[in-house]
């Protein structure tokens, strides 16, 4: 390959980085157009067009060829640090930012979470003393000459973590000089315009002299560019001079410029007055321009079912039994295979389509929108079966529609994963599969409804605990339809479309606890008024709202005791892949003369599964003597404007901090399932010639089984591990504070209320880290 | 944006060793600097002696050893963000001296150049991840300053 083009092939792409630029892209762009429609005349295609190539400049600095040979060419980092300190700053603060993107952001956060901080004296102080011409100046010039010495050079090229700080500063400066030169609307300058002619001019004559040493100096000043290889011929010192000649002919029209299109602007009369009021003014007035009116509805929200392709695809009547049967058939090829097929784990579809790829596709799927499993569960297709050929006519015994059968399901589901360890035998792979068909066969063969999904399936169970952290919820598009409709089509069906079958009514329905997204209510609803709406989880969570055939979270320590399964069982099913823990169980077993580890691991998991759950409700369900009485003594709870009224219920509100836990479990059955799928996702493609080729007659390759092997760069996946776990615990401690400050007035009782459950989480999430740390056994994975 | 730049980092890491060897030059990098236990990047860049032109259809394997010892891996170009350089990650056992060995053969000759390399012990995993784990801490500091500007900030403010 010619060398020129494997150079320009060097592009590394780090998915943080890019995630963040086109993260901010979208912010702006959708700020930009509502302010195009309000402001063409300062909104135009020129602000978005600067802005994205300010922000394509940063991506081209860090991510292009540029990086990669910085290290061994002078010249090639000297046209890095320009880019990062001339080009980008002056072109994004042309998009004049500030508002675009607090207008981008959802309201509650433009408002709520980054208001006050905007607002705040003090901060619009300290950011107007840094964008005061002398400060900006200062810093730039402090950064360019301080990291151009030959000590802080060196020490950037020796170690990469002072290589970031250096491209920060080099950033951040350049945003702090350019600002007062663009003065992006609508902040207002410090001082008169004409004053930015010497501020540039000075800038110039600090960078010539800077870029005179390089090309004057007769020796290397950066020992590094000595030692390593030439390329192209060109010499250490050649280098040197193009990299000052860079610094000094680009650098200078990037001053001069300007100075020649301000003095143009000062001559031509223009007036600017100073204004004592800089950058408070941006802050201020970008807040108060994205307040929106509060909607009396859901318009307006994001509704998955109004995209083009997929919203088509979900709302078609035939979607869901389509992703059905595709679902259906990999049940079937895993059941085949894990009959048939070769006994060990990494070789088989059955050990490796559940347990590497489903469960954590699952996950992530309730993580970023929601119970889309359940949609298209292939269980569905036995209990339409049973629904056609047997009676189903029994109701659902009184006494079993509580959820403690199915949190006593879900505890037994975690222990028979431990214990009969399917991972590693595609033989129970099959046969809980197929035993999970037999249950929803025959259940929902007997009883009316969906009582095998709400009663019994712990998979089921799971995303609805797991989804009530998920950001898209089924729910109505405009309450007002529901006040006027009488027929109640949603719960009741209709001649071509049957009701909720988990009995929930869409105008009282609350989150996504027992909602198996499968859309029958979007069909049934004769005025089209139910939609996959986006919810904002720790409001819902932490308000205990009417639910439904469900009532209030507060009122179920049946399914406060779920919830409790799924959060425990969160961390006892990733400890139980950790080498220090199977080191303990066999050591112990060994102690105790066992011949196997599967009474140890019982009684671990009988303490993390029952034990635990069990005291955390008894504390939940305290006398009320334990609680701090509430704001005026009443409850504010049972307003008319909550749902019906629930009586006196004392006890009610430590429950609803169980919920809580629910965000923290469910990063933590991520952060296990990504491992999962990270290490083991290269099995797929030999596992799936392997079972094609045993079929016969297609041959689509030998396996190469060598590549299956797990993948242990394992940085990055911890990083992102952790990320998960302290997502999961903010948002649990967030959730925590809201329902606290809900019930109490004074910083001391809620705090004090608060804290048993955020030692809990801490405790919790102290324990994730310590696993996410530890060696893992490679399950399911060729090693 | 800030973030953006954050991402940055130069390629290849520390230059170990250049060198002649048979009818090329080659320059063995390393990462992360200093060496530890685990997983390190390793990566060579190979020239023609003569016409200084980079090598880039050459065989480059590399080898560490330590006593008794030896980690080898075949280093790639696809695996280099530089696609000049040849890398491959060698996974480090135990602290102390090595020798790392880069051995090159392709149509032109072969050439084999070597350097001593101290690895360190590796770091306790909460020293290197601590902005992960420091990050709670920021958010709930963060999340107390939002709640006084909330209950104070607009008395402050009306008190100017």
């Amino acid at each position: 390959m010619d060398p020129v083009a494997a150079a320009l092939r060097s592009w590394q792409v780090p998915v943080a980085m890019t995630a963040a630029l086109v993260a901010t892209a979208i912010v702006y762009l959708r700020g930009w157009r509502e302010l195009r429609v309000q402001m063409p005349q300062r909104f135009g295609g020129a602000q978005l067009g600067a802005f994205l190539i300010g922000l394509s400049v940063v991506f081209l600095a860090v991510a292009s060829p540029l990086d990669a040979f910085a290290g061994l060419l002078l010249q090639v980092h000297m046209a890095q640090h320009l880019l990062l300190t001339m080009v980008a700053p002056p072109l994004l603060w042309l998009g004049a930012p500030s508002v675009p993107l607090l207008r981008g952001l959802p309201t509650t956060i433009a408002k709520s979470a980054l208001g006050p901080f905007l607002g705040a004296p003090r901060l619009q102080a300290a950011v107007r003393t840094l964008v005061h011409p002398v400060v900006s100046w200062t810093v730039f010039a402090a950064t360019v000459v301080a990291w151009h010495l030959p000590g802080p050079y060196q020490l950037a090229l020796r170690a990469p973590g002072w290589h970031v700080v250096e491209h920060l500063t080099f950033l951040g400066a350049g945003l702090l000089f350019w600002w007062p030169v663009v003065q992006p609307w609508p902040s207002q300058p410090l001082w008169p315009r004409w004053t930015m002619i010497p501020y540039l001019l000075l800038a110039d004559l600090l960078n010539t002299i800077v870029a005179a040493f390089f090309v004057f100096s007769e020796r290397v000043l950066y020992p590094h560019y000595a030692a390593v290889p030439r390329l192209a011929g060109i010499s250490p010192l050649d280098d040197q001079i193009t990299a000052g000649a860079l610094m000094w002919v680009p650098g200078a029209i990037a001053f001069v410029l300007p100075t020649g299109l301000i003095a143009l602007e000062v001559l031509n009369g223009r007036r600017v007055r100073p204004s004592a009021l800089g950058t408070a003014s941006t802050a201020v007035l970008a807040t108060q321009a994205s307040r929106k009116p509060p909607a009396a509805a859901q318009e307006g929200r994001f509704d998955l079912l109004h995209l083009p392709l997929l919203g088509g695809l979900l709302r078609w009547r035939h979607g869901r039994r389509a992703a059905q049967l595709a679902m259906f058939g990999l049940a079937l090829a895993v059941i085949v295979d894990g009959l048939r097929g070769p006994q060990m784990a990494p070789m088989n579809l059955a050990g490796v389509l559940p347990w590497t790829y489903w469960r954590a596709l699952a996950v992530l799927a309730l993580l970023i929108a929601g119970n889309f499993f359940c949609l298209a569960c292939p269980f569905m297709l036995p209990r339409e079966l049973a629904k056609r050929l047997l009676p189903a006519r029994r109701a659902w015994p009184p006494w079993l529609r509580a959820k403690w059968l199915a949190a006593a399901l879900l505890a037994l589901y975690l222990w028979a994963y431990e214990a009969l360890a399917p991972w590693d035998s595609p033989w129970w792979t099959a046969v809980i599969a197929l035993g999970y068909f037999a249950a929803a066969f025959v259940v929902d063969g007997v009883f009316r409804g969906a009582s095998f999904c709400k009663y019994v399936c712990p998979i089921g169970q799971f995303n609805f605990v797991a989804s009530l952290a998920s950001p898209l919820t089924v729910r109505v598009r405009r309450l007002d339809t529901c006040r006027a409709c009488t027929s109640h089509d949603c719960l009741r069906g209709n001649a071509r479309q049957r009701g909720c079958e988990l009995d929930l009514f869409q105008p009282e329905k609350r989150g996504n606890l027992d909602c198996t997204f499968c859309l029958d209510c979007v069909a049934a609803c004769p005025h089209d008024n139910v939609g996959i709406l986006t919810a904002v989880p720790a409001r819902d969570l932490a308000a205990d709202r009417y639910r439904s055939s469900l009532r209030r979270l507060s009122e179920r320590p049946d399914i406060a005791a779920l919830a409790l399964v799924f959060v425990f069982g969160a961390f006892a099913n990733a400890a139980g892949m950790t080498a220090p823990i199977l080191a303990w169980q066999h050591a112990t077993a060994a102690r105790l003369g066992l011949a196997s580890t599967m009474p140890v691991v019982t009684v671990g998991l009988a303490l993390a599964l029952i034990v635990a759950p069990a005291a955390v409700l008894a504390v939940a369900c305290a006398p009320p003597f334990l609680t701090f009485p509430r704001k005026g003594g009443r409850d504010p709870r049972s307003s008319a404007a909550n749902g019906p009224r629930a009586g006196n219920r004392p006890r009610a509100e430590p429950l609803q901090f169980v919920f809580s836990l629910v965000p923290l479990g469910l990063a933590m059955w991520t952060a296990h399932f990504l491992f999962h799928l990270v290490t083991g996702a290269s099995a797929l493609r030999p596992v799936l010639q392997r079972a094609v080729n045993d079929v016969g007659g297609v041959v689509i390759g030998t396996p190469a089984w060598a590549a299956a092997g797990a993948d242990m760069s394992s940085h990055g996946l911890t990083a992102l591990q952790l990320l998960l776990l302290d997502g999961g615990l903010l948002f649990t401690l967030y959730v925590g504070w809201r329902i606290a400050v809900h019930e109490r007035a004074g910083v001391t009782r809620v705090l004090v209320a608060l804290l048993p459950w955020a030692v809990l989480s801490l405790t919790l999430w102290a324990i994730g880290v310590w696993i996410v740390f530890q060696p893992m056994q490679m399950r399911g994975m060729l090693h | 944006m800030m973030l953006a730049a954050a991402a940055a980092r130069g390629d290849g890491g520390l230059l170990r060793v250049t060198a002649a060897a048979g009818p090329f030059e080659i320059s063995i990098f390393t990462a992360p600097t200093p060496l530890r236990v685990g997983a390190a990047d390793v990566s060579a860049m190979v020239f023609e002696r003569v016409s200084r032109a980079p090598v880039l259809d050459a065989d480059v394997r590399l080898t560490m050893r330590r006593g008794a010892l030896e980690r080898t891996a075949v280093a790639r170009r696809e695996t280099a963000t530089n696609k000049l350089l040849y890398a491959a990650w060698i996974d480090i056992p135990e602290a102390g001296a090595w020798t790392l060995e880069a051995s090159v053969h392709s149509s032109a000759g072969e050439g084999v150049v070597s350097s001593g390399l101290d690895v360190a012990e590796s770091l306790p995993p909460a020293v290197v991840f601590w902005p992960y784990l420091v990050l709670p801490a920021i958010a709930i500091v963060l999340f107390s300053v939002h709640q006084w500007l909330k209950r104070f900030g607009r008395s402050e403010r009306s008190g100017r």
